[in-house]
């Protein structure tokens, strides 16, 4: 009985002994014989002591766990880390994008917290490499422009950015709203308030999207409207398009597709019905506002957006076959589809702004004093006794991969497409 | 001897029937005719419209020239017939032919379908007697099937109008949701009705007396590289048209993909931009190729 109680203890003894030594070996896998990583660390790295004194600390860092992110002999990662930014700052940050996201930051789905925050310590909170709006605006400093030239501020953006937008990303929104438009806006301006009824003509637009008309970050136009307005609405004079706000649909349109522009832009529509080419989608059931934003725009014109997107939103595989080529017309490096042709009608094939391909490039071109070879209306296609020579003869409009746009790699592969007679 | 030629029989049926329904294979187009003038050796300029008949008829819409011009195909000529140059017709962008040889053809400057008789006479202007508001109507295209029956591609209200012989207003489809843009429509050997969309790069499909569009197959996104620009179909082929892309693409009735015909160049034989396609029922193809300013003529090879 005494002999079994010995080895009883014993054998405890042991045990306890062997998860001692494990427990310590966990504490100090690298078995340093200065346990305190921060102390061993900042021995050489003494610049890190300033970074200590900083307000705000990580808590790695605070608690002396460097190797809780580095690897202190070699790794295959910079700054000795010992695994991708990404998956190391996920150890302890799971979830910064939220699941089912609907947008997600660019820097942060791509891993580059650092972008933003300092792993070590900063005088920010949340360890921002910079505070408030500068963080933002110094990659998107675009929008920080426009923010700082704007006549009318938009309170909340002063606020900052965070106050409408998730940085890390949005399970409720695009563009990382923290709810979606119009919710996000209600939030602040209650729709049922005199004020608000008024200002927006008694239309029930509780439930419309603001941005389609008003510029959240601010804008040079009174309310925040969007910097080109159409008059009818800087003029409140919604029912000039809409039916009147109390009836069943009050924001339908009075008339249909492109009959409800004509009514004020009569000529324009006119000379767009009178050519022989029509851009189709001008006549199609939802007609002007294909291209074009009927309230208020960022754009010129009124556009939806920027040419060539708004052009590409339709015509892809033309700018796919644009990206595809080296040598690129100037107009089309610069995103100009309206330099060569008609968004609404034409005379010509392709919409062109003008039916001779030579008149339209000499827009820009002196094609007269180009060369010696005859060209115009008088000098028929070898090829073929219908067609004429013109520029697009020898180049293509948009771009080849040949120098000056030309069809061909060489002259003579050029020369013998219709000179047949010296090709060898 | 009666029972074994009868068991061969069923057995080639039985091995060959599937093969001669799934033989839906195309070998190419072979090049037969190109055509640059009319009956005067006025040269055609910028034609987007082709229409052929059964009797050899072809209409070819001279959009450049605001006229259409009459050719006889016979023995791989095509030989002109005449002009036909009336204000009520300018820039003629399709033209279909009825079973009678009178001749219907879209006028993309005034944007109505104009309707002559075989001879070419001017008879009148579609006006959909009857069709529903708005009365705001744009054909942006139109065919016509074995029947008479006429479709239009009502571009201003989305929907596709269908006309009896006569002209008058039967019923309306509207365009399926998600739809891009309708831009062209053909009648298939079944009689169902096909509506292209060159922006989704799609097929729609609606049986003769269906209400609605139902997508034929799979996105035509891997097999069409550009826009398309026209359909036309033809005994269990279906001809779609890429203008920019320089080609005609053919899928079979299930909108399976089977060939790509035919390429960018101003040789006889291949295409500059080419518009609308007839496939007559020899198999005799004639496309206008509008930036060669011509008109060609292929066989299919099947």
């Amino acid at each position: 009985m005494r002999s079994r109680l010995t080895i009883a203890c014993v054998s405890v003894v042991v045990l306890l002994g062997v998860y001692a030594s494990t427990a310590r070996s966990q504490q100090n896998p690298y078995r340093l014989k200065e346990t305190d990583q921060k102390k061993l660390c900042l021995a050489c790295h003494t610049d890190f002591a300033q970074l200590l004194e900083k307000r705000f600390v990580h808590t790695a860092v605070k608690s002396g766990e460097c190797s809780g992110c580095h690897d202190p002999h070699a790794s295959a990662h910079g700054k000795l880390l010992s695994a991708g930014v990404r998956q190391i700052c996920a150890t302890c940050h799971q979830a910064v994008i939220p699941p089912n996201a609907k947008s997600a930051h660019k820097v942060v789905a791509d891993g580059d917290c650092t972008k933003c925050h300092d792993p070590h310590a900063s005088e920010n909170p949340a360890h921002l490499l910079v505070a408030g709006n500068d963080l933002c605006l110094g990659c998107h400093k675009d929008l920080g422009a426009a923010v700082a030239a704007a006549k009318f501020k938009h309170a909340p953006v002063g606020q900052g950015c965070v106050t409408c937008h998730d940085p890390h990303g949005s399970a409720q929104s695009v563009r990382l709203l923290k709810k979606a438009v119009p919710a996000l806006c209600l939030g602040c301006h209650k729709p049922d308030s005199p004020s608000f009824v008024a200002r927006h003509m008694r239309y029930p637009v509780a439930k419309a999207d603001c941005t389609t008309c008003h510029d959240p970050h601010g804008s040079n136009q009174p309310a925040l409207l969007l910097n080109n307005v159409h008059p009818p609405l800087a003029a409140r004079q919604c029912d000039r398009c809409h039916e009147r706000p109390d009836s069943a649909t009050p924001f339908a349109t009075r008339l249909p597709g492109y009959e409800l522009c004509r009514d004020c832009h009569g000529d324009m529509v006119k000379t767009t019905l009178a050519k022989a080419r029509l851009h189709w989608p001008v006549a199609d059931k939802k007609g002007c506002v294909n291209c074009h934003s009927p309230h208020a725009s960022r754009e010129e014109k009124l556009l939806k957006a920027a040419t060539p997107a708004l052009c590409g939103s339709c015509h892809a595989d033309t700018l796919k076959r644009i990206a595809a080529v080296t040598v690129k017309h100037q107009p089309v490096v610069e995103g100009q589809c309206m330099a060569c042709h008609s968004p609404h009608s034409s005379d010509g094939t392709y919409l062109f702004n003008d039916p001779s391909v030579n008149t339209l490039c000499s827009t820009c071109h002196d094609y007269a004093a180009h060369s010696a070879h005859p060209i115009g209306e008088k000098a028929v296609d070898p090829r073929n006794k219908n067609l004429r020579v013109d520029c697009l003869s020898c180049h293509k409009g948009h771009g080849t991969e040949f120098k000056w746009m030309l069809l061909a790699a060489t002259n003579v592969e050029l020369c013998t497409r219709c000179h047949k007679q010296f090709a060898r | 001897m009666k029972t074994i030629s009868c068991a061969c029989l069923a057995a080639a049926v039985l091995v060959l029937g599937p093969l001669r329904l799934t033989a839906a294979g195309i070998a190419g187009f072979t090049h037969l005719a190109s055509v640059y003038a009319d009956d005067k050796e006025a040269g055609i300029r910028l034609p987007e419209a082709v229409a052929c008949g059964s009797k050899g008829l072809v209409v070819v819409g001279d959009t450049g020239n605001d006229r259409l011009l009459r050719f006889t195909y016979r023995d791989r000529t095509l030989g002109a017939v005449g002009a036909i140059k009336i204000p009520q017709l300018t820039a003629p962008a399709r033209v279909r032919l009825n079973s009678k040889g009178d001749i219907y053809a879209l006028d993309s400057r005034q944007r109505r379908i104009v309707h002559l008789d075989a001879g070419g006479q001017f008879r009148d202007v579609l006006s959909f007697e009857g069709a529903p508001p708005p009365a705001t109507i744009v054909p942006k295209s139109f065919t016509i099937d074995s029947a008479d029956t006429i479709y239009v591609l009502d571009e201003f209200s989305a929907r596709v109008l269908v006309l009896n012989a006569q002209g008058r207003f039967q019923r309306a489809l509207p365009f399926p949701d998600g739809i891009g843009f309708g831009t062209d429509l053909a009648v298939d050997f079944e009689g169902n009705l096909l509506l292209l969309d060159s922006v989704r790069r799609r097929i729609y499909t609606a049986a003769k007396d269906a209400v609605a569009f139902a997508q034929l197959g799979d996105d035509l996104a891997a097999s069409v590289a550009t826009m398309p620009t026209s359909i036309t179909a033809s005994k269990g082929i279906i001809f779609v048209v890429e203008g920019s892309g320089s080609t005609v693409d053919a899928f079979g009735r299930d909108g399976k993909f089977l060939a790509r015909l035919l390429t960018q160049g101003r040789t006889d034989g291949s295409l500059d931009h080419p518009a609308q396609i007839c496939v007559n029922d020899r198999d005799e193809v004639f496309i206008a190729d509008r930036d060669n300013s011509r008109i060609q003529v292929f066989q299919l090879m099947r």
